[in-house]
């Protein structure tokens, strides 16, 4: 199991979250028989019904994996087998076609060096990988191939929603299968706690892709965190990493480190990168709840625990004043404690997009240079304008409903989850880390995986886009 | 057999054949046991329990039996400890979700029946608010119906016009 030090592979993946488990899935499907991919995986592998015995466990261990310098602004990160597929909700949004060009269509932030037509079959291709249920015949995204399941109930809210802004009102796409998908996992049937399923039925690495781990040609090394990249002139030659206390050595012709958006650029700021962007513009999206008090119209019949996705206030001309805002429609019952009217409730959640700010980082501590050191100097003046927007629009969109009122939450939700935008990807060197491709532009047998490429954060949960980046990489390598 | 117990055939019944293949495992499959509660032993109630006081005041204008809050007191303390008034908010919604009132309609005029703590860690796949025909759409997500769309629950006001992704 463990690789001895100094053994040398032809590849080395580091992490096994989404972006490592694609991006081996696609690579493996393009190696010889005879080839050696060695994987680090800092953390363990915790099945899901020890999971289930041991609630928030994944969640400790992992808050000690870095240094929160502004705990007031918390980070999630998983530091486990299968990364933040343990904990993530399964939303499954794509991008939007303008979301990559938000400088050229809108005159703000930056543009992605990729399109949305170039990632196009890649978002299909993860799709069909995570049995994503979705509405095929009615997105708001081009799609060249149908969702693999048929989407969730809509819960009667959604569909007055549905009936009054058709083209802006979705059933939120999901990797909660709306059927069971044989062999691996039920049927989702809305038990509202998705940050670990009773049922095991959202996608996991675990539960889904665990045929990548046991291709013969890997080797899996757990509890094995990776230090170093081994850089000699433009060349990584492999990696130096610890495992139970002991320094290990591993060489190999390609590296990929696919960790999260903490790790990756504090690896390779130890690796002596010293590119002026590594480390910065570490964002999120930001949200604020929403309660909408219905009048007469009960809630809560929906097939699983979040079953819409409006995009009334996100794409358009507005986006030179003010970010995309997405508003997310919940299904999970939390009641409304008042006599006849229990289920007359609508919880949005209304999630922000957020541009990136240098000043929010990762460096190296010098107090412990085994963790990667966050701080967050607070939200960009646009949040301001967002939020300003919603309080003005969100009532007048609510009011095609019978309701009551609208409530909106002063403040905001104290993380999405997504930590992303710290190695980030583009086409110009001073101004990015990595390429199109995720390879590192002057090490060019490195590729930097992961949310920590994006050069926005789109109000859509970045996953799919994490995945479907991934499948692209391998792909162009293998090309 | 009860009330409960033909409500909720169907989750089970997909639930364990599903978990067959999932996992094969029967941990989870014990909450959706449509005997689970009736199999437990009879519980005298206190009427003076600070939780039964809470409830049956803020449930005044329904009708339950003394058994139904030592089923619910009994649950909640054996999966959350005791309820303790200083510390949390009295567990209103979780009591009544715990109960047949919404797959009655909730109608006020019914008496209450305890159906099961409405936990789904503890009763995975319980869901007192899916639509009765709800059924339907769990026949067709179960592996040997690949066919149908999700079924369209609406009520009659929104029935007439079907969404374009449900």
């Amino acid at each position: 199991m463990a690789g001895p030090t100094g053994e040398r592979f032809d590849a080395i993946v580091v992490g096994t979250g989404f972006a490592s488990s694609f991006f081996l899935h696609r690579l493996l499907r393009g190696l010889a028989s005879s080839s050696r991919v060695l994987v680090l995986e800092a953390g363990r592998r915790h099945a899901h019904s020890w999971q289930l015995q041991h609630p928030r466990a994944l969640e400790k261990i992992a808050a000690r994996s870095f240094i929160n310098r502004t705990p007031a602004k918390p980070w999630v990160v998983q530091r486990a087998f299968g990364g933040g597929s343990n904990c993530w909700w399964a939303c499954t949004p794509r991008l939007l076609p303008s979301d990559f060009a938000l400088h050229s269509n809108y005159g703000v932030a930056t543009d992605w060096p990729i399109s949305y037509d170039e990632l196009e079959p890649l978002y299909s291709e993860a799709e069909w990988l995570m049995d994503v249920a979705g509405p095929s015949d009615d997105s708001p995204f081009p799609r060249s191939r149908p969702y693999p399941q048929p989407a969730h109930r809509m819960s009667d809210p959604d569909k007055l929603l549905k009936r009054a802004f058709p083209d802006a009102f979705f059933a939120q796409p999901t990797a909660r299968p709306s059927r069971t998908v044989a062999g691996k996992r039920a049927a989702c049937c809305n038990n509202g706690v998705c940050e670990l399923c009773p049922i095991d039925s959202k996608f996991t690495v675990h539960n889904s892709m665990g045929n990548v781990y046991a291709d013969p040609r890997v080797t899996l090394v757990l509890g094995a965190r990776v230090d170093q990249v081994d850089i000699a002139g433009d060349r990584a030659e492999g990696v130096v990493y610890t495992r139970d206390g002991r320094e290990e050595h591993a060489r190999a012709d390609l590296v990929a480190l696919g960790a999260n958006a903490l790790s990756n650029p504090h690896v390779l700021l130890r690796s002596g990168d010293t590119h002026a962007l590594l480390g910065r513009r570490l964002h999120e999206q930001t949200s604020l709840k929403a309660n909408v008090l219905l009048d007469g119209v009960d809630n809560f019949q929906g097939g699983t625990s979040i079953t819409g996705h409006g995009y009334m206030l996100y794409d358009g001309p507005h986006r030179s004043e003010r970010p995309a805002i997405l508003l997310e429609t919940w299904n999970v019952p939390r009641l409304r404690n008042e006599r006849g009217k229990w289920r007359q409730l609508l919880k949005l959640m209304c999630i922000i997009e957020q541009y990136p700010r240098r000043e929010n980082r990762v460096e190296v501590s010098s107090e412990d240079s085994t963790r990667p050191a966050v701080s967050h100097a607070g939200h960009g003046p646009e949040v301001a304008r967002a939020v300003d927007a919603l309080q003005r629009e969100l009532p007048r969109l609510m009011a095609k409903l019978p309701i009551e009122d609208v409530r909106i939450a002063s403040e905001f939700k104290q993380t999405e989850a997504h930590a992303l935008g710290t190695v980030v990807m583009g086409n110009d060197p001073a101004t990015s880390v990595v390429d199109r491709h995720l390879i590192h532009h002057r090490i060019r047998n490195l590729l930097v995986l992961g949310g920590s490429a994006f050069p926005t954060a789109s109000p859509a949960n970045p996953t799919l886009t994490i995945s479907a980046l991934s499948l692209f990489a391998a792909e162009h390598l293998l090309s | 057999m009860t009330k409960f117990a033909s409500l909720v055939r169907w989750p089970r019944r997909t639930f364990l054949r599903a978990l067959g293949i999932a996992t094969g495992g029967l941990l989870f499959a014990q909450g959706c046991r449509e005997d689970e509660a009736p199999s437990e032993p009879r519980v005298v109630v206190n009427p003076n329990a600070p939780l039964t006081r809470v409830l049956r005041r803020h449930f005044h204008y329904l009708e339950i039996d003394d058994a139904v809050f030592a089923a619910f007191a009994r649950d909640l303390a054996k999966h959350q400890g005791p309820w303790r008034p200083k510390k949390s908010p009295p567990p209103f919604s979780r009591f009544l979700a715990s109960t047949d009132f919404f797959q009655n309609g909730a109608d006020e005029s019914r008496a209450l029946t305890y159906v099961s703590y409405y936990d789904p860690y503890v009763s995975p796949c319980y869901n007192p608010f899916a639509p009765a025909q709800a059924t339907g759409l769990t026949r067709a997500n179960s592996s040997d119906d690949r066919g149908g769309r999700a079924a369209d629950t609406a009520p009659s006001s929104l029935r007439e016009e079907r969404p374009r992704s449900a």
